[in-house]
């Protein structure tokens, strides 16, 4: 459907937004706002409140990131890095109402590792990234894997929190009849690691289909040839199952440790 | 195994379940500790089962106190059922070799038969899938899962609340031939006096963590205080 040549354009021949054109869409926004207003949906300072913080983080990223590309400094990708995933590891803490005491740690651990794997894996053997921190790859590509894992995280504890409140006594039930702590939760590990996993896999079923990922409309709007834009999110997309899996993984093994107090018995509190 | 407790004490946030709390049960022999919602009793066995901890005083497994004890040999020798029966993934059969694999302890399909038997459970249900079978048919299969295990003690937490009278009674029985053919002894909690009428040796009524009334079911029938009088006539609070 489109040849090659088409698609090959010069980084300068696609659509600059200006500063008025940005402020004009804007309005969109304003749309939302209203419609909040007139279903009193009470999401209108939200609304407000995500619309400026949305503007004001991402030129702020902008600036940054022009600055980071400019310098190209080894360490200034892995700050970037660790305040993506610090960040990251905030937000699914904010929403994750099962605590186990070293939640925050356990997150932000679980998200290190887990991304780490997978990211070195792919900008080292696969796209063969030169510097190994060259932050045009590194960073871009992190944060949008960092991002995925996220979301995963909050939805794996949760729901490991509300299964273990439900299947309580099935765990005390194995316990009782001599089973060890990781056995007593093996079916509270599986379907909270299977419940952070399925908007993942879910992604992977319809990608192409009804779902043209950001990064690849934003390759091609800058010119890229979809062919081109297609596999780097395919790696992508690889990247972040493996991230999310493994992130999910860990996490869970380190929380399971936390369920239960140095008598083996499930911590009451956790209950509640 | 004889199981005495001495002076138990137990709070959950603000309130005091159990509080000074001693009791001690027979070998060989089906006790019953009956009273009202939030008596204490469902606590109390959950501490014998070492599913919880007493913040004060000992729990006694042949005189040796809980904290000289791990866990995992308390659970050894002391099963637990649960008021609603916990039936795991995977068919009857897989349900009863449970604790068996986790010990390592090879048991042939027709030893299980056998036991299925004299519980008075069809051996065919062997290959059913647990959670198609009836509430009272689960429950069941949580004691019979519990007894190939090889408990000295039993202990059920209302076994029968959830279940019709005639599923009721199979249980009861079935609780009975605990200590009748298998020479267990059973504690059980329930709130119903009629079941641990039929099934007990010794009944122990408990109120707000305290043990208000202690004896057979005659002595509770002939000389009851006026507290179990109230509360057989479901007038108590």
């Amino acid at each position: 459907m489109f040849s090659g040549n088409l698609w090959q354009v010069n980084m300068n021949d696609y659509i600059t937004i200006s500063n008025t054109s940005l402020i004009v869409s804007v309005s969109l926004m304003l749309v939302v706002a209203v419609i909040g207003l007139l279903n009193k949906l009470g999401i209108t300072k939200n609304v407000l409140l995500g619309t400026i913080r949305s503007f004001a983080q991402l030129t702020l990223m902008g600036y940054v990131l022009e600055w980071i590309f400019d310098l190209e400094k080894w360490y200034l990708t892995v700050l970037m890095l660790m305040i993506m995933i610090t960040f990251a590891t905030y937000d699914s803490y904010k929403r994750i109402d099962f605590r186990i005491g070293k939640t925050f740690v356990c997150c932000f651990s679980s998200m290190l590792i887990g991304n780490a794997f997978p990211l070195a894996f792919m900008f080292y053997l696969v796209l063969q990234v030169t510097p190994w921190y060259n932050p045009q790859y590194v960073i871009p590509i992190s944060a949008m894997v960092i991002s995925n894992t996220m979301t995963a995280i909050s939805i794996c504890l949760n729901t490991f929190g509300s299964e273990l409140r439900l299947r309580r006594f099935e765990v005390e039930a194995k316990l009782s009849l001599g089973a060890k702590k990781s056995t007593a939760l093996e079916m509270i590990r599986k379907s909270s690691i299977k419940a952070g996993l399925i908007p993942t896999i879910n992604a992977l079923m319809v990608l192409g289909i009804v779902k043209l990922p950001g990064m690849m409309t934003g390759q091609i709007l800058g010119g890229v040839a979809p062919i081109e834009s297609v596999k780097y999110q395919l790696l992508i997309m690889y990247m972040i199952s493996s991230a999310t899996a493994v992130s999910l993984f860990l996490l869970v093994y380190m929380v399971e440790r936390g369920v239960f107090n140095e008598r083996e018995q499930i911590r009451y509190e956790l209950l509640k | 195994m004889k199981i005495s407790c001495e002076k138990l004490k137990t709070v959950y946030g603000k309130q005091t379940v159990l509080q000074n709390f001693s009791v001690s049960f027979a070998e060989n022999s089906i006790n019953t500790v009956i009273g009202p919602s939030g008596s204490g009793k469902s606590t109390l066995l959950r501490m014998l089962a070492a599913l919880e901890d007493p913040q004060e005083g000992k729990i006694c497994y042949d005189g040796k106190p809980h904290q000289e004890l791990h866990p995992r040999d308390i659970r050894a020798k002391v099963g637990m059922i649960f008021q609603k029966p916990t039936i795991f993934e995977g068919t009857v059969f897989d349900n009863l070799i449970f604790g068996l694999k986790l010990r390592k302890i090879e048991i042939e399909r027709e030893k299980i038969r056998e036991v299925l038997n004299q519980v008075d459970i069809p051996e065919d249900y062997l290959d059913k899938r647990g959670d198609e079978l009836s509430l009272g048919e689960q429950q069941r299969i949580c004691i019979v899962r519990s007894l190939l295990l090889d408990p000295l003690v039993i202990l059920l937490d209302e076994p029968v609340s959830a279940l019709d009278p005639q599923r009721a009674n199979r249980v009861l029985k079935l609780i009975k031939s605990l200590k009748t053919d298998f020479n267990k002894t059973v504690i059980m909690v329930s709130h119903n006096m009629q079941d641990a009428l039929s099934v007990s040796d010794k009944i122990f009524f408990i109120s707000q963590g305290k043990i208000l009334f202690e004896g057979s079911p005659q002595e509770v029938q002939e000389n009851g205080n006026d507290v179990l009088r109230k509360f057989m006539a479901g007038e108590y609070e």
